[in-house]
């Protein structure tokens, strides 16, 4: 009961520290996934054939989908989020310098020019951060707040959550259902292969047959409508 | 390149995806667009088989979204009553609140902490659940039911019906 309580708590407090939009739509692809092949079973007015096709869609869909927003919205988030936060103080920093509130070579300038993502992404994660690490992330911190640009925390999240939504809405207009079509293809040509061998295989014994019985056909001279037929 | 960078990076862009309502809509309505094209694309089946699915698909899709409208952005006016059956939260004050105005000053007024995380985090696993069950469960039901008159409307399964006839 203790776990289930603890299992829960830790729940709340991940959905609630960062509703990343990918928790929403694979908590719904986990529900779809079971759900609706259930409710397309139940269709009594569809043939089989469709019935069959639509289940199948529904499942690769749903599970491609899961994997999906999981696997590669992860994997784009946790890659790209940092190097956009450092775009954002490089191009912030020339604006500042552009208006004539930031001097080129001064050293807020170089600080926002050259900023390390790598060090925001370990400072958002709490990893342990060497002293002069920390300095450093003070420092950005204190130029952000005097020229009111983001703070790195705030930027790295705000980029996170938009980059997540970008990416779940990619995969589900394209990628998700382009995959799914590869899939089914490639299950549909793996259905259909045995078929196609024995076909070959009484091609290769028909043509032997026609010519004895063409053979036959000559010598006892029949019409060739019977071989046609035969 | 600074217009995109400034959008990724904004208040209001990172708002607007942390709200489920947003999330679930933005990728519903492309959803209705690409799955049932994806679906007709298919080179695996048959034209009846893709028709089906891809009716069934964009009728779907479409009817979660004014099942979202309709029935999950009016349940969370009252999803706050279902915050007292989650452990870790039951016995906060916020969670005692009698009327949807009174919970939200008593959120508000919450000092940013781990209970707020949670009480956040609870607001959002009701409304997962409340969208789950509608998206997920009621509304398949719902397009059942209404498939096969659009479909003989549209005349996809007329002729598949006349077809069979004449077999």
């Amino acid at each position: 009961m203790k776990n289930t309580s603890g299992i829960i708590d830790k729940i709340l407090v991940r959905i609630g520290s960062s509703n990343d939009s990918e928790i929403v739509t694979a908590s719904l692809a986990a529900f779809k996934l079971i759900f609706i092949p259930v409710a397309t079973m139940s269709d009594k007015e569809v043939t089989p054939k469709q019935k069959s096709y639509a289940i199948k869609r529904d499942l690769v869909t749903e599970l491609v989908a899961l994997m999906g927003y999981i696997g590669i919205t992860g994997l784009i988030k946790n890659n790209l989020t940092a190097p956009i936060c450092s775009k954002y103080y490089k191009q912030k920093a020339n604006e500042l310098a552009k208006s004539g509130k930031l001097d080129i070579n001064s050293d807020d300038f170089k600080t926002l020019v050259n900023t390390d993502s790598k060090l925001i992404k370990k400072s958002i994660k709490e990893l342990s951060l060497e002293d002069s690490e920390k300095e450093y992330i003070k420092n950005l911190q204190n130029i952000a707040e005097k020229f009111s640009l983001h703070l790195p925390q705030k930027l790295y999240l705000n980029t996170k959550k938009t980059i997540s939504h970008i990416c779940v809405c990619t995969l589900a207009l394209t990628l998700i259902p382009m995959i799914t079509n590869k899939i089914l293809e490639f299950y549909s040509k793996r259905k259909n292969k045995p078929e196609v061998q024995s076909n070959i295989q009484t091609l290769n014994y028909a043509p032997i047959k026609r010519e004895k019985m063409s053979e036959y056909m000559a010598k006892t001279r029949l019409g060739g409508l019977n071989v046609l037929n035969y | 390149m600074s217009l995109i960078i400034n959008a990724l990076t904004s208040n209001a862009a990172a708002d607007f995806v942390q709200n489920s309502t947003a999330q679930v809509l933005s990728e519903g309505c492309l959803k209705a667009v690409g799955r049932p094209t994806f679906t007709l694309l298919d080179k695996s089946a048959s034209e009846e088989e893709r028709k089906y699915s891809a009716t069934k698909e964009f009728l779907y899709q479409s009817l979660s979204m004014s099942a979202y409208f309709l029935i999950i952005s009016p349940f969370k006016q009252i999803s706050y009553k279902f915050l007292k059956y989650f452990k870790p939260i039951k016995d906060l004050d916020v969670v005692k609140a009698q009327t949807k105005e009174e919970f939200d000053v008593l959120f508000k007024n919450m000092s940013e902490g781990i209970d707020k995380t949670r009480v956040r985090g609870a607001n959002e696993v009701i409304s997962i659940l409340a969208s789950g069950v509608i998206l997920a469960m009621i509304t398949p039901q719902i397009v059942n039911r209404i498939i096969h008159p659009i479909m003989k409307k549209l005349g996809i399964e007329k002729k598949e019906n006349n077809f069979d006839k004449t077999v």
